[in-house]
């Protein structure tokens, strides 16, 4: 801390109070330019052609998609833990960096925390339709049903998963919008337009700053914070079960939740990375998102990345050490057999890929970033097939050996999920305040004189 | 100015330190601050103006405690109570033993019931709900103003100096002794009594028997894709001539001749037991009791109501001239008015009744 | 007066409506006609692809679902007269047989509400008591909408009347004329038909009846009246062999006819069968037939057999003569052939002394059409006396005759022949020489063809009169010397039908139906036979048989004295003599027989036992051939199967034809199933394949002078199991059957156990929940179910059977390409690979690198291959992994010991599929049942019919699974409780069982001690599909035993 404090200031340009409100409201102010225009079309026509596609699945059969007998499970699942992994970036930054009081959350916590959100929908979406019959999925809650006193089974990772989602989709939402409030009401304040005015200030419940409010806030903050973080583990932890509690080798592992929620780290944050290089861009927070940002979140990366490199490696080892053949069997085919490419392209992408993070010049470079982020997302989406599809593809009884490949109709739900997800960013991006402002207001003086002395220093270094 | 008029005095600052320092001097004078409004948290200013540390977080604590309990009630009455079921052999019958699948869902609860409560409990303290128009004093509070409000009953003009004084870019000075406030608890009396009305409404209309069938949700098994007993086109009949398993058709015509044959040659092919006759009691007194009457005197519930006439007394001295095979070819068969029984009767119930009947006649 | 006027619309109080004018005058709405929508041309021109179609079907659906959301209000029509023999609800048995020129079995029919649903052996008969899976899929050909529904002249439809009016006149006319009136029927061992022929005969003098089979044994019957005098064939019983040593001969499969099955398990039975007390160490007095397999394709027999010698035909049959001189002796051989250069030399030399000792033990038989192989094959018993050939029972369910019908060709070309009736033959598709059929068909003035559909031969006849199924007809069958069987009919004929007999009665000019003649008939002619026998009796147990002595004392080996076997071997060498290039062999396969059920679903989708391949005929090649040709079989991504496309040729025949690559192929030899390609009244769906009656020229099944040619392009294969070997793992035991009677159990089944930091342990030592369970509980009924793979042969007619009691759905090539099939069953087959963990550890395969080659090289079966069968449903663990991973609930474990489904509950999750170790469970991709998507039987109301209604069909996205016939076993503890008695083993087994031939698959209840499965539960061969998992299934297996 102390030492960042001479060193590398969070907020650049001398902002003011006035500065940043007007930095942060500027999106919602200004009309949308033609970039914005441009890439919210492309990803609202990919939403539509995923529902599309999803509305023929659910009217035909999951038979439009590449499943069969042995592998029921692939691209529906893979996307679904690829999604709520990307989610778990968001709750982190905001919920353990507030505990570990990294300052540096600040500026990117509440876009985090909406693509936490984002992606945690896209994730909920497959579990639903990756059912045989999706009308039937209000069956997965306990609810009394015609069967008389037929319930759900609380054995099910799956059912546990249905606990797990929606009450981290809950919690996220609760969390942002607690936040999100005090913001509101700035916009509704500086609105001019009576329905602009009028949208804001329902949202932000008539929010008024007073002192009692003020410290309720903080309060409730911390508290969530503190909850979110056990919770922020555990549903991955969870979303981990539905293989390690089976018994197919390659799912059947107790590594899974440490390794399944540094994985979902390292991609969320990878994921971040994504977004906020191309809104610091567009939005113009350079001065809010500096390099040290996105160094800092580097870091995290290089150590989410080791931890996932570790635990491929602690896989192989325990098949090794356990002496269980079907077990060693079934690394030796994911490293040699028919997918070797995908486990191949695992590995390139999350284990190697970020170990060049340990160079500084790298490290602060925003294109290399930029790319890294998108290869980690694109490795960490080939983990979850690996796990999935090639530990199904070949167990127990070699005559159920099977393949599997996607059909078009799941490419297209997978690229619809990604329109889904981007609409709703940039929505966001235009109409909510991408910066959680009344909290960064609270270190604007100290980061301000940290840019002074950095200047001072730097001018006496030249003298 | 009237001594009981109720004044208000806003201070705008653009600076916390400088909004504290204000704070600072004016308390020193004595004046207390109602409130002070500010687009952030400004943590010194708690002690400053003596706000007391808020109990919130214990509401998430009950409620989590809360939902622990409701968890734990709740798959312990649908697992091991409700309907107590055989899932891949894990135990049943104890919440304990079962218990490990079970944490990963409680704990999501207590998660739950945590949050929501806390942040409903929030809201709630906080008068924070949608449509809530009513905010801050000054817009500029929520931007980079902080806005520091008196309550006055008399002379203002002092605490309006001082704050001009300590740094305050602009002083406002109300007369509210008028204003009636619309109470926070008023409004939700009102939302809440709503809803209770309408919960009425919804629910009332439900326990009226129904005639028409039950409404489906998307049918899928509803309707059997096989041709069930009882629905069209089902029900055929069987050749003429053919023979099923555990079936041996009677060889008698229907005829006279075959009337007579039956009489003279036709012999019980199963024997004389206690369990026969009891069976042959039992069925007798199902099927054939109406008309031919407890007894075999043709005295049946419907003979004595008057609805068929003309049922023999089949005792040995009333009709001589019947025998076992006669019996069984006219349960058969029928004779007159009496229709075949073959359809509901196997042969050898048949049997078993005309042991019976045989017993009546003596 | 008034007249009062009602109004439909206020329209109609205007007098000049022209609408309510229109509408009056109409008094039916007018609907768009069928014929113009069909005819529509812009709706031929659309193009609707099989997706596009889904798509519309689900949309409608989902609409037509969202909408439909009031309860289907069903109405119960009872019976007006109730018939005293059926009670709706109810199942009812019938015995009759099933006969259709092809098969033959004596049967037990399941009918419910007085049409048949299932087929059953029937336990009674002596002989031909079993079903194979065509017998068993025979009942969905019973409902097949593309039979023939009405007469038919020049494809306009007549009347009965009018056609038995012109056909007699015609007939007179052809009679008296003096041509040949030819009748042409498959095999018919009917007595009473034989005599409704001669009526025939006596009425038209010049009629003659003519035997055609279209996979033909002339071959054995030509044999057999050269030794005896009578064309039949031998009975062999198989269980009075202890040695058999079979040259091509399937008799597991086709062989003569087929029906060897009950033997030949009695004979492999491990001498246990009958034993109350199977403990160990009482196993000294244990006998199994020891089985040799010289062949070329591998045989379902051949896979079975304990030493398979693949070899091409020719060699067969030099060392088949090489045997007969070893065995009979005083011949060497004939001109320039070297017998013993045969390239199984020391094998045969190994098989004869074996023989030898064995004597009357031994069995020789062969597969060859030709009549030399044949004598040679049937004298080396004779010469060895063996018990298990009885030439005095004669059995004569082949009759076809290759000379009979050439002549008939030759005799229509040259215009001789008036009148053409056949019955049950489709001769145009499986004559090699349907061309001169053909041609010689256009000089016959009267072509009638009596058949269930329209086929190939049907199309170019002048009438077609629809004959009725099996299972609508009346009917008698002499199979066997003094063994009878009956037929009658299950259900009232669909459609407007008229037996064959009928047909001809009524041409003869007997006034009086089938029926009663078949009853009169019995009555003097063979009831009389027997003391006591009534007609009823007789109908009641399907079967019928007299003790006969036949000609017990006829001197065979005298009569063989006759027969030259010099001429008989240089008959049989000649035609291999010229011998270059590859051989052919053609053979038959278990689901498609000769060909004439291939509009069955069910047979076309049923997997070939040792391909594991639907929907298809194909070359097999052996492993070294495809090597030289180029030749391939690879997997798309998806995994389903293509393999290169050949040009095959024989003469100035040829045919495009797929390879498949089958390890144990002979090199130098392929092989091609009869049966496929057809093309007229089969659904485009159905036709599949190619026809290889083309090469079946002579009726010779063994052909040389092949030329194969790689060509372009690439065939799509509905293979259902990808991987054919073990990988070394535990998944099938087996031993030898020294070993098993002279070791200790832990040498050859040892018990499982786990590694564990402290040492190995048992299974049940390092479970989690200790013995608290409810399964433990011994009350009420438990069931089990056991699988002896000794016995199971793979003949799959257990997964037909399957089909029909589950309402199994048939999904069609595409999906099963799609590795999508429903099949509950399925029996997965392992072929031996030369690489081991042994063989690694040798070659010093170690390492990371060293284990993933070894994995590699495992995957590669051997050249002949050691083949195991494991048929594999649901294992009903009693702690399932499947039961925990469901969310809903929706699968359970029952009191009984089932894993259960409950359908309705199912949300289609599909986890529990995933989570299942055996992939046993089977997913409704689409909506099966009523989608035109998917045109077989549960799309249309006829093929409707055979579904059970006890067994709901499942909707689609829900997963269903083997249930141990849940609804057999309830239905059975409600009878034994409403009769009052406890459970017996008859009243519960499920079809698989009682479908099982072989006796391989055992079930029943392990908490009666008198129960079957007892015996099974204690056996030690008993071992669980992988133990090690703790999944304790209900399912056992008995450790697979080769008499090595």
């Amino acid at each position: 801390m102390e030492v960042h404090k001479i060193n590398t200031p969070l907020i650049l340009g001398n902002k003011t109070y006035k500065d940043i409100t007007d930095d942060v409201t500027a999106p919602i102010k200004n009309k949308a330019g033609k970039l914005w225009w441009f890439a919210f079309l492309l990803s609202f026509s990919a939403f539509l052609a995923g529902v599309g596609a999803i509305v023929y699945t659910i009217s035909t059969g999951i038979g439009v998609w590449g499943l069969n007998n042995t592998v029921s499970w692939a691209w529906d699942i893979t996307n679904f833990v690829w999604w709520i992994g990307i989610g778990h970036a968001g709750t982190l930054i905001s919920a353990v960096l507030l505990l570990f009081r990294q300052k540096w959350r600040l500026s990117i916590s509440r876009s985090a925390e909406a693509m936490t959100i984002f992606a945690v929908i896209q994730a909920a979406l497959f579990p639903i339709i990756h059912m045989g019959r999706p009308w039937l999925m209000h069956w997965m809650f306990p609810l009394p049903n015609t069967y008389g006193s037929l319930w759900v089974n609380f054995n099910s990772p799956l059912l546990w998963d249905v606990f797990a989602i929606s009450t981290y989709f809950l919690v996220s939402l609760m969390f942002w919008y607690v936040g999100l409030i005090p913001d509101f009401a700035t916009i509704r304040d500086r609105a001019i337009k009576p329905f602009k005015k009028h949208i804001y200030s329902i949202l932000s419940f008539g929010w008024s700053g007073k002192a009692k409010h003020w410290q309720r806030h903080e309060e409730v903050s911390l508290v969530l914070a503190g909850i979110a973080t056990p919770l922020v583990i555990s549903v991955h932890t969870i979303v981990s079960f539905d293989f390690a509690t089976s018994i197919i080798p390659g799912w059947h592992s107790t590594i899974f939740p440490p390794y399944f929620v540094a994985g979902a780290i390292f991609s969320g944050f990878a994921m971040v990375q994504t977004l906020i290089i191309i809104m610091r861009k567009v939005a113009n927070l350079k001065n809010y998102i500096t390099i040290y940002h996105i160094q800092m979140m580097n870091k995290v990366i290089l150590v989410t990345g080791s931890i996932v490199g570790l635990a491929y490696a602690t896989e192989i080892f325990m098949a090794w050490y356990s002496g269980v053949e079907l077990e060693q069997y079934t690394l030796i085919n994911r490293a040699t057999g028919p997918y070797w490419w995908a486990y191949l392209t695992m590995v390139l992408f999350n284990v190697l890929s970020p170990q060049l993070l340990w160079f500084k010049n790298l490290r602060s470079s925003i294109v290399f970033t930029f790319i890294l982020s998108i290869v980690i997302n694109i490795g960490m989406w080939f983990e979850r097939f690996v796990i999935i599809v090639t530990s199904l593809h070949r167990d127990f009884l070699p005559s159920s050996w099977r393949m599997y490949s996607p059909t078009y109709v799941e490419v297209l739900i997978f690229i619809g999920t990604l329109g889904f997800f981007f609409t709703l960013f940039l929505l966001y991006a235009r109409t909510f305040p991408i910066i959680a402002q009344s909290e960064l207001k609270t270190i604007l003086k100290e980061e301000n004189s940290i840019a002074k002395n950095k200047q001072a220093n730097q001018s006496k270094e030249i003298k | 100015m009237k001594k009981d008029e109720t004044y208000i005095v806003h201070g705008l600052f653009n600076d916390d330190d400088v909004l504290i320092n204000s704070i600072k001097s004016a308390q020193e004078k004595g004046f207390k601050v109602k409130e002070v409004y500010s687009p952030f948290p400004i943590h010194k200013l708690n002690d400053v103006i003596g706000l007391k540390s808020t109990r919130i977080s214990y509401s998430a604590l009950i409620s989590g405690l809360v939902g622990l309990l409701l968890s734990v009630w709740m798959i312990w009455y649908m697992m091991i109570f409700d309907w107590p079921q055989n899932i891949g052999g894990k135990p049943i019958a104890s919440f304990i033993k079962a218990m490990p699948a079970f944490v990963p869902v409680i704990f999501e609860i207590i998660v739950l019931f945590a949050v929501v409560f806390m942040v409903i409990s929030y809201f709630f303290k906080n008068k924070l709900f949608p449509g809530n128009k009513k905010g801050n004093p000054d817009v500029r509070t929520t931007d980079n103003m902080f806005l520091v409000e008196f309550i006055l009953n008399n002379d203002t003009k002092q605490i309006v100096e001082l704050l001009k004084d300590t740094g305050a870019v602009e002083v406002k000075v109300f007369n509210v002794s008028d204003k009636k406030e619309i109470k926070f608890w008023q409004k939700s009396a009102e939302i809440i009594s709503l809803l209770m009305i309408a919960i009425t409404i919804i629910s009332c209309n439900s326990n009226a028997p129904k005639r028409n069938p039950a409404d489906v949700f998307m049918p899928d098994m509803y309707k059997s894709v096989a041709y069930e007993p009882y629905s069209e086109n089902s029900m055929l009949k069987p050749v003429l001539g053919t023979i099923k398993r555990g079936f041996m058709p009677y060889e008698i015509d229907n005829t006279l001749q075959g009337y007579n044959n039956a009489l003279a040659s036709l012999k019980m092919p199963i024997k004389q037991t206690a369990f026969n006759l009891k069976q042959g009691k039992e069925l007798y007194n199902i099927y054939c009791i109406s008309c031919h009457g407890k007894n075999g005197d043709g005295n049946g519930k419907l003979v004595l109501n008057e609805k068929i006439l003309g049922i023999p007394e089949y005792s040995k001295t009333k009709l001589p001239n019947i025998t076992e095979g006669s019996i069984f070819h006219v349960i058969t068969y029928g004779k007159n008015m009496m229709g075949s029984h073959s359809s509901q009767l196997t042969a050898t119930e048949r049997w078993q009744i005309v042991q019976y009947v045989l017993k009546l006649r003596e | 007066m008034s007249v009062k006027k009602y109004w439909k619309a206020i329209e109609d109080l205007n007098e000049d409506s022209v609408v309510m004018n229109k509408l009056r005058n109409n008094e039916f709405v007018e609907e768009i006609s069928t014929e113009k929508f069909l005819t529509d041309e812009n709706l031929k021109n659309g193009s609707t692809s099989r997706r596009d179609f889904l798509k519309y079907v689900g949309f409608t659906t989902a609409v037509a679902s969202l909408s439909a959301c009031d309860g289907v209000v069903e109405k119960a029509i009872p019976y007006v007269v109730k018939p005293e023999t059926i009670t709706p609800g109810i199942a009812d048995y019938y015995a009759t047989s099933i006969a259709d020129g092809h098969d033959f079995a004596s049967v037990l029919v399941k009918n419910r509400e007085g049409r048949p649903i299932k087929i059953e052996p029937n336990n009674q008969a002596k002989y031909f008591g079993t079903t194979n899976a065509r017998i068993q899929a025979s009942i969905l050909e019973l409902y097949d909408n593309n039979r023939l529904k009405f007469p038919q002249q020049s494809e306009f439809e007549i009347s009965w009347h009018d056609a038995d009016y012109e056909i007699k006149t015609a007939l007179t006319n052809k009679s008296a004329s003096g041509k040949q009136i030819v009748i042409v029927t498959s095999s018919m061992f009917s007595p009473s038909t034989d005599e409704v022929i001669l009526k025939f005969k006596k009425k038209y003098p010049t009629a003659k009846h003519i035997v055609y089979d279209a996979v033909s044994n002339s071959g054995a019957l030509n044999a057999f009246e050269d030794i005896t005098g009578t064309r039949a064939l031998p009975l062999y019983e198989f269980d009075k062999a202890k040695i058999v040593v079979s040259f091509g001969a399937d008799f597991l499969g086709n062989w003569l006819g087929g029906g060897y099955e009950k033997g030949y398990s009695k004979g492999r039975s491990l001498g246990d069968e009958d034993k109350a007390d199977d403990k160990a160490g009482n196993k000294g007095d244990a006998e199994m037939l020891q089985h040799y397999q010289i062949e070329s394709v591998m045989s379902l027999t051949g896979a079975n057999a304990d030493f398979r010698y693949a070899v091409k035909p020719s060699e067969q049959t030099y060392a088949l003569i090489k045997l007969y001189s070893l065995i009979v002796g005083g011949y060497d051989g004939v001109g320039n052939l070297k017998i013993n250069n045969t390239v199984i030399d020391a094998e045969v030399r190994q098989m004869a002394k074996k023989l030898k000792s064995a004597g009357d033990n031994g069995l020789v038989v062969t597969g060859s059409n030709d009549k030399n192989m044949q004598i040679l094959a049937m004298q080396i018993n004779i010469a060895l006396k063996s018990k298990a050939m009885n030439l005095n029972k004669h059995v004569h369910v082949n009759k076809g005759n290759d000379k009979d019908i050439q002549q008939l060709i030759i005799a229509m070309n040259s215009g001789k022949v008036g009148a053409l009736l056949t019955y049950n033959v489709n001769m145009v598709y499986s004559l090699a020489n349907s061309k001169e059929f053909v041609r010689g068909l256009d000089k016959v003035q009267l072509k009638i063809s009596m058949s269930k559909f329209v086929d190939e031969t049907a199309k170019l006849m002048d009438f077609n009169f629809p004959t009725p199924h099996s299972l609508e007809s009346w009917g008698d069958a002499m199979p066997i010397d003094g063994e009878y069987a009956l037929i009658q009919p299950t259900i009232k004929p669909l459609y407007n039908t008229r037996q064959f007999q009928d047909n001809l009665l009524k041409w003869a000019g007997v006034e009086v139906d089938y029926y009663s003649f078949l009853k009169k008939f019995w009555q003097k002619n063979i009831l009389t036979k027997k003391e006591g026998a009534t007609w009823n009796k007789s109908l009641y147990d399907g079967v019928f048989s007299v003790s006969t002595n036949g000609n017990a004392n006829a001197d065979y080996e005298r009569g063989l004295l006759k027969i030259n076997i010099a001429y008989v071997v240089k008959k049989a060498v000649r035609f291999w003599n010229k011998t270059k290039g590859t051989e052919l062999e053609l053979y038959v396969k278990l689901s498609m027989g000769n060909g004439v059920m291939a509009n069955n679903p069910w047979l076309q989708e049923l997997p070939d036992p040792i391909t594991r391949t639907s929907w298809d005929n194909y070359l097999t090649i052996s492993q070294k051939q495809a090597r030289e040709l180029g030749l391939k079989n690879w997997n798309e991504a998806n995994g389903a199967m293509n393999g290169s496309l050949v040009k095959l040729t024989k003469g100035n025949k040829t045919v495009t034809v797929p390879v498949f690559i089958q390890p144990g192929q002979a090199y130098g030899s392929v092989g091609l199933a009869l049966g496929y390609g057809r093309k007229v009244g089969v659904k485009s769906e159905m036709q599949t394949g190619v026809n290889a009656y083309k090469f079946y020229k002579n009726f010779a099944k063994y052909s040389s002078n092949i030329e194969i040619e790689k060509l372009e392009g690439e065939h799509k294969f509905a293979c259902v199991q990808l991987h054919n070997t073990l990988m070394d793992r535990d998944i099938i035991r087996e031993t030898t059957f020294d070993k098993y009677k002279n070791e200790d159990k832990e040498n050859w089944n040892p018990t499982v156990t786990v590694k564990t930091e402290k040492g190995k342990k048992q299974v049940a030592e390092v479970d989690i929940w200790k013995s608290s369970n409810i399964e433990k509980e011994a009350v009420g009924h438990h069931f089990n179910l056991s699988i002896d793979l000794t016995k199971c042969t793979g003949c799959a007619s257990c997964v037909v059977a399957c089909n029909a009691e589950n309402n199994v759905a048939v999904v069609g090539k595409e999906e099963v390409r799609n590795s999508r099939d429903m099949h509950w069953l399925r029996i997965d087959r392992y072929y031996s690979s030369d690489m081991t963990k042994d063989v690694a550890d040798e070659n010093g395969l170690s390492g990371i690198g060293g284990t993933a080659e070894m994995y590699d090289k495992m995957e590669i079966a051997s050249n002949n291959p050691e083949v195991v069968f494991q048929p594999v449903m649901c294992q009903h663990c009693n702690h399932a992994p499947c039961e925990t991973v469901c969310p809903v609930v929706a699968t359970t474990h029952g009191k009984q010991g089932q894993n259960q489904m409950a359908y309705n509950r199912c949300v289609g999750t599909r986890y529990c599929a995933n989570n299942c170790p055996y992939k046993v469970r089977r997913f409704n991709w689409f909506q099966y049942a009523e989608n035109d998507e998917f045109d077989f039987n549960l799309n249309d109301d006829v093929g409707r019919m055979v579904l059970n209604p006890d067994v709901t069909v499942r909707s689609r996205g829900v997963m269903e699974k083997c249930s141990m016939c849940i609804q057999i076993t309830q239905a059975g503890i409600l009878k034994a409780k409403q009769e009052g008695r406890k459970l017996t083993d008859a009243d519960i087994q499920p079809a698989c069982a009682s479908a099982c031939s072989y006796n391989a698959i055992v079930f029943g209840d392990i908490n009666q001690k008198s129960s079957a499965i007892t015996k099974e539960f204690n056996s030690d061969r008993k071992y669980y599909l992988l133990e090690e998992l703790g999944t304790q299934p209900n399912l056992m297996y008995q450790t697979k035993v080769r008499n090595k």
